[in-house]
């Protein structure tokens, strides 16, 4: 599958829960040193859920894009569940493969998100 | 100097790459477009072949042997640091020092300045060094806040036990800025050196911007203000492009490697005034840099030997002999024309694009010049520049460019290039970045630019351009520095 193809771009341009969440629980950093890119991903818990989550940061297509199809897969998802997502999980989920340069980019804001998951 | 005729001598160039990403309708099988020479650089036959040679005929270990085989090698090794000598104009052979690359000759420079550097001294560097060239002194200036000094005797060549006076040394690090395209800015310097500036290290060419600092002027200047402090010059951008006369420049170390000059990998310079190199304690103990130890203390060597305790790459350092060979054989001047017609086609190509921004010294003062014209200017039009350009594709992050163009069969490195300092003062957490060597071609560069074109239609550029607000960069909260930037 094509990892440029529209649906990413899509989410590149215009991504899903972009921004700051005021009423934070959790706010998390994770950068990626191969280029300094970094996400903050902020999380609201309701009971035991994702009751709201959404991120900032800059990066390229590919961790723009996994972040925003990140965020609204584990919108409503028990804090536990976010353990057991996977690489693989991303990969499936942005359509990859990526090739091997581009898995931090397409990790890092699953890195994020499993540091909620340690951290609760 | 005939490119397709020196193409032929790096097999790199046999073979042919395929598309790996699945894009809308790309499919080719092409040689490699090489374009990351700063980062390191391909290896010739000649190369490759004194290492295998180096293997199978000349093998063991050196300066121990009484046997034939064991003095060959030995011969073979220090015919190189003979010949490195000669190569960077050194006065002699055992100012050179072998280490393992231009980052482990900062740090045995840098770790070894520690007893000269007393409380409120000052490290001067410049905004646009590698993070190797920064990082050192970091932790050098953070290790003698609390560390004492070695002993005096210790110069005499014995280990005495460290001083047990803990006297605390804070360590000022300024940095030369640089200008809007990307120069060091020259008037900063009367206010930054001062006394207690005990030393200055900066770049002889921006592995980013591919800027070439005047480092004769800048060594004059800071004498001139009447300091002393110890000069060091990286030059691992610049060896293997441009000439390297340490007896010119007036500095009083300089850093590379041989792989970024053609060379094999793990094996790197260092060059340091005799008298300094022998002042200074050893970096590392062990082996080789003895002439006696007993249960007690140790007699080190003498310079060079001193410095390259235990076995060194021998094998890489015979077939490193054999780049500078190969270079010698070319003719610095021959290429640094051929490197800076390719640059010069190929910023003026890259600033015809729309949306491309190219950082560092460019080309709206100074049009592109074709090659005959040039000539009759000289070559010296080019005397502030190298081979490397930095740009970015507006909208587009590095990482991107670089995806799609590989899909092409084009390596250009993108990211911070362990220059994360000069990115912040350019106002970019990225940039591509391509860079020239000897075997690049112009069609080479046609196809980069075709490259982007495709990058550019692969995001709809041309259409529609709506782009993420960029977001001031907030500290994260990372407890420990990650080192592992390269």
């Amino acid at each position: 599958m094509d990892i440029y193809r529209e649906e990413i771009l899509e989410h590149w341009r215009s991504p899903q829960n972009f921004g700051k969440l005021e009423d934070a629980d959790f706010v998390i950093d994770q950068i990626n040193p191969l280029c300094g890119d970094q996400v903050t991903f902020y999380f609201k818990i309701k009971k035991g859920k994702i009751g709201n989550v959404s991120f900032t940061g800059k990066g390229c297509a590919i961790s723009i894009a996994s972040a925003s199809i990140l965020s609204e897969a584990i919108l409503n998802k028990p804090v536990t569940a976010l353990a057991k997502i996977t690489g693989r999980d991303v990969l499936k989920m942005i359509g990859g493969p990526v090739g091997p340069a581009r898995l931090k980019c397409a990790f890092l804001s699953l890195e994020a998100v499993k540091k909620l998951a340690i951290s609760d | 100097m005939i490119v397709s005729k020196l193409r032929k001598e790096f097999p790199f160039l046999n073979r042919m790459y395929s598309t790996s990403l699945k894009l809308r309708g790309t499919s080719h099988s092409k040689p490699l477009a090489y374009f990351d020479n700063a980062s390191t650089t391909q290896k010739p036959k000649a190369v490759i072949d004194a290492i295998v040679d180096a293997y199978t005929n000349h093998y063991a270990n050196i300066h121990r042997g009484v046997y034939d085989l064991s003095v060959e090698a030995t011969d073979l090794y220090e015919g190189v640091r003979a010949k490195v000598a000669k190569f960077i104009e050194a006065k002699s052979a055992k100012e050179v020092i072998f280490t393992k690359n231009t980052t482990e000759s900062i740090n045995l420079v840098a770790y070894c300045q520690d007893r000269n550097l007393q409380d409120g001294d000052e490290i001067l560097l410049t905004q646009m060094e590698h993070h190797s060239n920064i990082v050192p002194w970091q932790m050098i200036a953070e290790r003698v806040k609390t560390k004492s000094i070695y002993s005096s005797s210790e110069t005499e060549g014995r280990i005495e036990k460290f001083s047990t006076s803990s006297n605390n040394r804070q360590i000022k690090i300024k940095y030369i800025p640089i200008t809007e395209d990307g120069r060091l800015d020259m008037n900063s310097l009367d206010r930054l050196v001062t006394k207690k500036t005990k030393i200055v290290s900066l770049t002889l060419m921006s592995n980013v911007l591919g800027t070439i600092n005047p480092i004769k002027d800048i060594v004059a200047r800071i004498k001139s203000l009447g300091s002393k402090a110890v000069i060091i010059v990286d030059a691992a951008q610049a060896v293997g492009h441009t000439k390297i006369d340490v007896s010119d420049f007036g500095c009083d170390f300089l850093a590379f490697s041989a792989h970024k000059m053609y060379g094999p990998s793990g094996v790197g310079v260092l060059w340091g005034k005799r008298e300094l190199l022998e002042q200074m304690p050893p970096f590392m103990g062990g082996g080789d840099m003895i002439l006696s130890v007993d249960f007690e203390k140790t007699t080190f060597n003498e310079i060079p030997w001193k410095f390259e305790a235990g076995t060194p790459s021998i094998a890489d350092v015979i077939a490193f002999g054999k780049a500078i060979s190969f270079i010698e054989k070319i003719g610095l001047v021959n290429i640094r024309k051929h490197e800076m017609e390719l640059t010069s086609y190929a910023l003026k190509k890259l600033s015809e694009i729309e949306g491309v921004k190219i950082y560092g010294i460019n080309y709206k003062d100074r049009p592109y010049i074709d090659r005959s014209e040039r000539l009759k200017k000289g070559r010296s039009l080019f005397f502030d520049r190298g081979s490397v350009i930095a740009f970015n594709v507006v909208g587009i992050h590095p990482h991107d460019v670089a995806s799609i163009l590989s899909n092409e069969s084009v390596a250009i490195r993108s990211g911070h290039h362990c220059a994360q300092p000069l990115m912040s003062v350019l106002g970019i957490d990225a940039a591509c970045r391509v860079s020239f060597g000897i075997y690049n071609t112009f069609e080479e560069i046609q196809r980069l630019i075709k490259g982007i074109q495709r990058v550019k239609e692969v995001f709809r550029l041309t259409t529609k351009a709506k782009r993420l607000t960029p977001q001031p960069f907030k500290s994260v909260s990372h407890s420990t520095l990650d080192f592992s930037h390269s």
